[in-house]
């Protein structure tokens, strides 16, 4: 019962609002602070599949219209402002907020306002599913959409079976055009309704048939879709997702329909409590010295939001957030965060995506030939050909400008609009001279509300000179790039690639760092020892520690001597080095078994090249 | 809540009727510049609409003035009709539809005007030299249809458009989104009939159908055979509509490391055969499945009597700087299934380069090729030009509207004064269709992009066209029933290629392979 004073207020609303006010304060938080949307945004196309929209894009343009493209251009359109995390923070929130405020209507509207704490849980389930870092917007916003049409259908004055049919008709078409995977939960909420609050069964059973043929009749006259894809995605089915994501994803479309279910048999028995067929006497005291204490408000919020937070943190994905946070501040070249971030992540979490973003970190902070065996490796870390993004960025860098532009391409196909491969697109043709083509993508960038100054900057430096001579880092690649034209079957990651490179230039020292780094990695220490005086070619003032770790083993190994160039293998190498091998007595190399069973003190080692030789298992592709 | 109801009302239909009145003021209220600058030069505008002929039937030709101002009025008029008066605060100046096709329509063979003038900050009118174009007697045909598709052999998004020429509506003709990925390579078309089209698809999923549209009835017809060394590459309908030839490619893509153009393409077996389409039997000749050559690029003369195809050794991938066609012919026919002799009607050292996609006009008096340095591919060619050959007297010349980048996949209107190309003459990357009037005599005039509503559309789309066809009426099969006929061939047997027999399958007719005569060629190869 709502108390209301003379002037129609009541303080048990104000407490409600109070407490959904602190929820939703949390709720943003936590999104804000710990998912952080801009990883989201960054992670578009790399680590996580879903649309962008920017207004000027062809995004959905040249596919057929299908059932659910309002919602979707909706959904891909707010995605662009995850750019910004307080932005899709509070898109986040928002949404959660009219869950929360369409499930309590549609609580009331069914008359079970017993059960309106419920209302709270579609904004956990949606911040458990951000915790994991599913996408999930436009399930969301077709969720919203769907209780909409739930709420008005159920309040509709009408009772005449024709026109409550007529009704339900047209909002089904309405439902299933625009928001098709919650369809399925607007016609049970809709059927539930008709069953047992209004108990007209004619209308209810009219509802379940006619919602079988609306995919096939709004097919027919709206779209152009297969029949099997006009019911089949009906359904909120993600390959992508896992169990967990499955899980979750279900629970927040199942929960309106089996709340329904549960509101509407559970009145009568409400009414029978109410009659005083209820709980046993004692219990029923308790419970009323609970309800009428002063404590109770507070009791309650306090264990509402402990239980979201309980919640969230139990699912939330730290793995995740940090593979993508790697991932964002190689996108930004914040490189120090980067390897500070990756420092944090177990040696068993390591992916190649992470391989290859450390390294290339590694090297820009001139620490490669220093560190790299510091963290987990794998040859294919290098180039990572398998992510077209990362391959791009690398390759550039590197001055394989057309192989460069390959990946580039593929990562841009793959999703209809990513601005990180037009930048680099555009930058490509920039460095080959083709600026018209650089135009075309800086022009399409230039819609983009994020990059249109960067953009536009570049177009004009293109206006008043079109290969940009000036540009010392433009001139630079250039400098790297392959002038002779050749062929190439298919894609080279081996040292000949690294070689045609230093052949161009032989002071490409990123070519010269991954050569090595490539030789290091496969223990092609023979052809290491050969392109050591390279060094000379670049301004090492000393011998990195990495490859004094190289020479010293295969020295050891093979008994051979080096030629240093006039340089000397530090006293600390020399001293770690006849300390491992001191350590390292009566153990004997097993590739079944190596890092395994390697002896558990010559752990202080792991961060050396014979370490990685003789006991890293490394990573696996 | 009635009342509110009526309010809203209301103050919808006032607000309509503003609008409306606005409308019909900024409309109407044309402009009295009387004093103004003459500048001595035409005004910029882009795309390039200027001193080119343009099909009376054809959409307004918006555009964007290049020239800075605060004001912008143009006047379009030709000879007849009532002139076209636009001011626009923006530099994008948009043709209304209706009287832009009823100045066309009265002015068939006049001259079009556009009189530019932009006003300066300072208030003051400048006026600029007249831009004028001319609209061509004669139609061109009412759609185009293309592919477009992103630069990457991912495919994804891949799709069949058809463009209404008269208007800016485009439809979907098929995408592959239906058919979960896949290339959906080159379609064709009986006489620019969409009566009769085929198209072939490339799916992991769904195999290789070759899509047949014969008068409004769709088949797929299972193209592969034991003895055919690769997939269907390019088709060619026979005029009489009975027999279709194509072309049968074993493609390999590989890299260029500092080319303009990163990836190329190389055949490692390409053979030409004949589909008949009454008896559902694929037969050819060991003339044009010769294991030595690369036989590419169908195309029958207008009489059906020869089908002209481009031909080059079959070299090495190291070699394929070496990939140079000539242009030969075979005669065939049609009802005894004979074949003739092979003959060489232009050589690949004649034109210093490799001649490919050639096109006959529809009256046969000229066949349209392009030339680029080498290659069997033109698409990944950095520059290929236009050729135009006399068929008469074997005249050929390089036409004049070449760029200095790629242009290719041409082809003719049904009247034979239309020419449609893909070029990369914009921006070296993303080919886009052009159009070019051509006149009895073979002259090219210079060539217009295809319009758009907005004028800048091209400038950020990263997405290529090609293969332009003209056709005179839409496709109407819709792109559901497409899809539908390429699921029912993943679910029909193959065919069986000596009786042909896959009974109770009708969307996928048996195809018999028969030779004649007995060709061991495409077997030896395999």
């Amino acid at each position: 019962m709502v108390v209301v004073d003379e002037f129609g207020f009541s303080w048990q609303k104000l407490n409600a609002s109070v407490r959904s006010t602190l929820f939703f304060i949390l709720f943003f938080s936590l999104i804000y602070l710990l998912v952080d949307p801009k990883l989201i945004y960054h992670g578009h196309g790399q680590y996580l599949s879903y649309q962008i929209y920017v207004p000027g894009m062809r995004t959905f343009v040249d596919i057929p219209p299908f059932p659910g493209e309002p919602v979707a251009y909706l959904s891909a359109g707010l995605s662009h402002y995850y750019y910004y995390s307080w932005a899709g923070a509070l898109i986040i929130t928002v949404v959660a907020w009219l869950l929360y405020l369409c499930t309590d209507k549609f609580i009331k509207a069914v008359g079970a306002g017993n059960w309106r704490p419920l209302r709270f849980v579609p904004p956990i389930l949606l911040l458990m599913q951000y915790g994991q870092y599913y996408h999930y917007l436009g399930d969301s916003l077709s969720l919203l959409f769907a209780l909409l049409f739930s709420y008005l259908y159920i309040r509709m004055p009408w009772r005449g079976t024709a026109l409550r049919f007529v009704v339900f008709l047209v909002f089904s078409v309405a439902v299933y055009s625009v928001a098709v995977v919650a369809y399925l939960v607007f016609v049970l909420l809709c059927v539930i309704f008709e069953f047992f609050n209004r108990r007209h069964w004619a209308v209810g059973l009219l509802c379940i048939l006619s919602s079988v043929l609306i995919p096939f009749v709004t097919n027919v006259f709206f779209f152009d879709i297969n029949f099997s894809d006009a019911y089949s995605c009906i359904l909120p089915f993600d390959p992508v997702a896992d169990w967990g994501g499955m899980l979750l994803k279900f629970s927040l479309f199942l929960f309106f329909p089996i709340s329904g279910f549960c509101c509407a048999i559970r009145l009568p028995f409400s009414r029978k409590q109410k009659a005083g067929k209820g709980e046993p006497g004692s219990v029923r005291k308790s419970l009323d010295y609970y309800r009428k204490s002063k404590l109770k408000w507070s009791i309650d919020t306090l264990a509402l939001l402990i239980l979201a937070t309980a919640a969230f943190l139990s699912t939330f994905d730290r793995f995740a957030r940090r593979y993508l946070r790697i991932n964002y501040f190689n996108s930004q070249r914040m490189w120090s965060q980067l390897l500070n971030e990756a420092r944090q992540l177990p040696v068993q979490d390591y992916s190649l995506f992470v391989c290859h973003d450390v390294n290339r970190a590694l090297y820009h902070t001139g620490r490669l030939a220093y560190d790299m065996f510091s963290y987990p490796q794998h040859p294919s870390g290098l180039l990572l050909p398998t992510a077209k993004r990362s391959e791009a960025d690398t390759l550039y860098e590197l001055g394989d400008i057309n192989r460069a532009e390959d990946a580039a391409y593929t990562a841009l196909a793959l999703v209809d609009y990513h601005p990180a491969s037009l930048q680099r697109l555009a930058l490509i043709n920039i460095v080959k001279g083709q600026p018209d083509a650089a135009r075309t993508f800086l022009r399409t960038l230039s819609k983009d509300f994020l990059y249109e100054d960067w953009a536009k900057q570049y177009l004009v430096k293109l206006e008043a000179d079109p290969l940009l001579s000036e540009d010392s880092e433009i001139q630079r690649i250039r400098s790297l790039m392959f002038v002779e034209d050749d062929l190439r079957k298919k894609i080279d990651t081996t040292d000949d690639f690294y070689l045609n490179l230093l052949q161009r230039n032989n002071l490409n020292r990123m070519a010269f760092e991954y050569l090595m780094a490539w030789y290091l990695l496969n223990g092609q220490l023979d052809k290491f020892i050969e392109n050591l005086g390279r060094l000379d070619d670049f301004n090492y003032s000393e011998i990195p520690t990495h490859y004094e770790q190289a020479i010293l083993f295969y020295t050891a190994v093979t008994g051979k001597v080096v030629d240093l160039h006039g340089r000397e293998i530090s006293v600390n190498t020399l001293r770690r080095f006849a300390e491992f091998v001191r350590q390292s007595q009566g153990y004997e190399y097993d590739i079944q078994t190596a890092g395994t069973a390697m002896p558990k003190n010559l752990k202080d080692f792991d961060d050396t090249y014979y370490y990685y030789l003789l006991a890293e298992p490394g990573l696996t592709e | 809540m009635k009342s509110y109801g009526r309010y809203l009302l209301m103050l919808l239909v006032i607000v309509a009727l503003l609008l409306a009145v606005r409308y019909y003021l900024l409309w109407q209220r044309g402009i009295a510049i009387d004093e103004y600058d003459s500048v001595g030069r035409p005004a910029r505008i882009h795309p390039d609409y200027a001193n080119t002929v343009i099909p009376p039937n054809i959409a307004p030709l918006n555009f964007l003035l290049q020239e800075q101002g605060t004001l912008y009025y143009v006047k379009i008029y030709s000879e007849q009709g009532e002139a076209i008066e636009i001011q626009n605060r923006k530099p994008k100046i948009r043709i209304p539809m209706r009287r832009w096709k009823k100045l066309l329509k009265v002015n068939r063979g006049n001259q079009l005007y556009f009189d530019v003038y932009v006003r300066n900050e300072s208030g003051q009118w400048n006026r600029f030299e007249t831009i004028t174009n001319t609209i061509a007697d004669a139609d061109i045909d009412d759609y185009l249809v293309y592919r477009r598709l992103r630069l990457s052999v991912t495919w994804k998004n891949m799709g069949m458009y058809q463009r209404n020429l008269e208007s800016f509506n485009e439809s979907i003709v098929l995408n592959n989104s239906s058919i979960d990925g896949g290339c959906i390579n080159c379609h064709s078309f009986l006489r620019n009939s969409s009566d009769n089209m085929l198209a072939q698809i490339r799916s992991s999923d769904y195999g290789t159908p070759m899509i047949m549209v014969r008068n409004g009835q769709i088949t797929t017809v299972n193209t592969s055979t034991d003895f055919t060394p690769g997939k269907v590459g390019f088709t060619a309908w026979h005029p009489h509509g009975s027999v279709i030839a194509f072309s049968i490619n074993k493609f390999e893509m590989f890299f260029h490391t500092a080319a303009v153009e990163v990836r190329d393409v190389i055949s490692h077996a390409s053979d030409l055969a004949l589909y008949l389409l009454d008896s559902n039997r694929i037969i050819s000749t060991s003339k044009i499945t010769s294991p030595d050559r690369m036989e590419t690029f169908p195309e029958w003369s207008p009489d059906g009597r020869y089908l002209y195809f481009c031909s080059s050794p079959q070299l090495p991938v190291e070699r394929y700087r070496e990939v140079r066609c000539d242009l030969m012919r075979i005669s065939y026919d049609c009802k005894t299934q004979k074949w003739g002799d092979l003959e060489t009607v232009l050589t690949a050292q004649q034109v210093n380069g490799s001649i490919l996609e050639p096109r006959f006009s529809p009256d046969g008096r000229f066949l349209l090729f392009n030339v680029s340095e080498y290659s069997a591919f033109p698409i990944h060619q950095a520059k290929s030009d236009l050729y135009l050959m006399e068929t008469e007297t074997g005249q050929y010349h390089k036409l004049t509207i070449s760029s200095d980048r790629n242009d290719a996949w041409h082809s003719w209107s049904s009247n034979g004064r239309w020419i449609v190309f893909s070029s990369k003459r914009i921006d070296g990357r993303f080919a886009r269709p052009f159009f070019s009037y051509v006149d009895n005599t073979g002259k090219a005039c210079k060539p217009f992009l295809l319009p758009q509503k907005d004028p800048l559309f091209y400038d950020s789309l990263v997405q290529a066209y090609n293969i332009p066809e003209l056709i005179k009426s839409p496709i109407r099969t819709k792109a559901k029933q497409l899809s539908n006929s390429i699921f029912a061939y993943r679910k029909a047997p193959r065919a069986d290629i000596i009786t042909g027999a896959t009974p109770g399958v009708p969307a996928t007719p048996a195809v018999k392979y028969w030779a004649e005569p007995y060709d061991e060629s495409w077997q030896q190869r395999e």
